[in-house]
């Protein structure tokens, strides 16, 4: 509890300086009559409160965030069977593994020109970009989970009667869980990151169209505004993956289940196995190839 | 006539690998009788692992037959305790002793305290709430075959259960064990290196020989004068495998350790 404090208060001091710097380079490095000189976060922070309240900006992220859940579903609805497939049946494996890794390696915001051909204008292209970016992370992690089920486990239910059913669910879903979620967290981050510059593309709502908009009306203050509710919510989005899908059984009592592919673990160890300390935190918000499943602080914390 | 367990007849198996087959065991023959305690010794990679895996329903012969209790394998009769304690790493160990009785097939043998009183039998109570990962080699075995144990299966086969345990630890299991098959009336079939092991446990030892596998001879040592004095049942057993031992024309295929065992070995109690 004390070094959670300790934790959080740790990350105050850091955006506190990060935001003194910020100040102090428009200060004294940018001439006061410039148009940078008015994206200084004392303007935007005034605006930012003043926006809250006025309730534009908070119908804007809501549009943002009902796309990056669309996106997501699609995503996992896609992903999940696909991952399934690949990682069960070895030919589709061997077919399928080269296209994903090609397909995987297309920054999203290349199939923009095809969205838009596919869906017009609207909601749907974004739901699309978003989708096709986060689809691959959660089928090559599902992928990974199912061809490291360890074989014996599935005897081990056999011969203790289990039906097919039964092994699947006491089993095979336990087993793959954990990568799974790891996938699952790294696509919530790359959602975020496609959509954003999605929402730049002929929709009037969203985050993304919001900057544009304030670009256009000269309101450098509300853009900055807008910039410091994306990196807000972004960091909430994966504190919150975390929190859903880090997989606090698996890290308990300070070991992972799976070395090497673990989440970071707390420093907790030893019986009784109940320290539940997970500091899978920081942020996967990587623009989008970095399916291999990692996870922790966003910097690697020193030993 | 005694009411067989286990029996299979002119059992054929092979496996592949690349293009070879190789055979792990041709024309074996085995009976288990109900109610008794089958040791069965034989030299590292002989195929003993491979036979209970088919015992216990989860392979099957290329040729020949199995029944259980007589008849062709059904209802889950048959339980298995691996070589390798292979406890499932999200969960407890009484997690994992819990988990057979999660499925639906040994529903008969779920009671509020079935799996405390294994863990407590086992000596695993203070590891309950611990992680496979966290355990030693013995206790991992230990909850291994507490998993098994609560199934409530009339036949057990039990693969090496004993091997990663001090001296004193494996004595008193041993002991818990025999206990369990008179209170409980079951049938087990216990691989073991151990010949004073096979001794102590064993109604009969069956001496499985080398590739590919058949079993050679069966000793009925109770017979010899039952489970306190076993010297004289010790030395057949012991003379047998050293002769088939010397009589091996490839002994280099034989690994050294199971030399070592044969000379280590104290004979029978
Ligand atoms: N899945 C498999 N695929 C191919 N060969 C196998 C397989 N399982 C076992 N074998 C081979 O079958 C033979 C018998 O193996 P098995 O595990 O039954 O031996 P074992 O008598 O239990 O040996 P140990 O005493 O060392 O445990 C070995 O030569 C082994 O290499
Ligand atoms: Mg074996």
């Amino acid at each position: 509890m004390r070094a959670g404090a300790r934790r959080v208060g740790a990350a105050f001091v850091g955006l506190g300086v990060a935001l003194l710097i910020w100040w102090a380079a428009i200060r004294f490095l940018v001439p006061p009559t410039g148009i940078l000189a008015r994206f200084a976060p004392d303007d935007a922070i005034a605006t930012l409160v003043r926006l809250l309240g006025e309730g534009d900006l908070v119908a804007h992220a809501v549009a943002s965030l009902r796309r990056i859940a669309a996106g997501l579903l699609v995503a996992a609805a896609v992903g999940i069977p696909l991952g399934l497939t690949l990682g069960s049946i070895r030919l589709v494996a061997r077919t399928g593994g080269p296209v994903l890794g090609l397909l995987r390696m297309i920054s999203p915001l290349s199939w923009t020109p095809i969205a838009i051909i596919l869906f017009g204008v609207g909601d749907s292209p974004v739901v699309f970009l978003v989708a096709m970016g986060a689809t691959w992370p959660i089928a090559v992690n599902t992928a990974a989970g199912v061809a490291h089920l360890d074989p014996t486990w599935l005897r081990v239910a056999r011969s203790l009667g289990a039906t097919r059913r039964e092994a699947l669910r006491l089993v095979v879903w336990p087993g793959i869980r954990p990568d799974l979620l790891t996938g699952l967290r790294i696509a919530t981050g790359i959602a975020w990151v496609v959509l954003v510059p999605a929402e730049m593309l002929g929709v009037d709502s969203g985050l993304g169209y919001f900057i544009l908009d304030s670009r256009d009306r000269f309101a450098y203050d509300e853009l900055v505004a807008a910039i410091l509710v994306i990196g807000s919510l972004g960091l909430a989005i994966d504190g919150l993956a975390c929190f859903l899908f880090g997989n606090r059984r698996r890290t308990v009592g300070g070991r992972s289940w799976f070395r090497g592919r673990s989440l970071q673990v707390g420093s907790g160890r030893g019986l009784p196995a109940r320290t539940g300390q997970v500091t899978a935190g920081g942020g996967l918000t990587g623009p989008g190839v970095a399916t291999t499943p990692s996870g922790g602080p966003a910097v690697p914390e020193p030993r | 006539m005694v009411a067989l367990a286990l029996r299979v007849t002119d059992g054929q198996r092979a496996y592949h690998r690349g293009a070879t087959r190789q055979p792990v065991f041709t024309d074996l023959n085995l009976e288990v009788r109900t109610g008794e305690v089958l040791a069965l010794l034989g030299p590292s990679g002989c195929g003993k692992s491979t036979l209970l895996r088919i015992l216990a329903g989860l392979e099957s012969l290329d040729h020949g037959r199995l029944e259980v209790f007589g008849a062709r394998p059904s209802a889950p009769k048959v339980g298995i305790a691996f070589q390798q304690p292979s406890l499932l790493p999200w969960l407890t160990v009484a997690q994992n002793v819990a988990l057979g009785l999660r499925f639906a097939a040994n529903r008969a043998a779920r009671t509020p305290d079935a799996v405390s009183r294994v863990l407590d039998e086992l000596r695993l109570e203070s590891v309950a709430d611990a992680y496979p990962a966290e355990l030693s080699g013995g206790q991992a075995q230990r909850a291994n075959v507490a998993r098994l144990v609560v199934t409530g299966r009339p036949i057990l086969l039990l693969d090496e259960p004993f091997a990663a345990l001090d001296p004193g630890t494996r004595e008193a299991l041993q002991d818990w064990l025999l206990d369990l098959q008179r209170a409980r009336g079951l049938t087990l079939v216990v691989v073991t290196h151990d010949l004073s092991e096979a001794l102590h446990l064993g109604d009969r030892v069956a001496v499985m020989s080398g590739i590919p596998g058949t079993i050679r001879r069966v000793w009925d040592v109770r017979s010899h004068g039952g489970r306190t004095d076993r010297s004289e049942a010790g030395e057949a057993v012991r003379r047998h495998i050293l002769s088939q031992y010397d009589a091996d024309p490839r002994p280099a295929d034989r690994p050294t350790t199971w030399a070592d065992t044969l000379s280590d070995s104290p004979q029978g109690r």
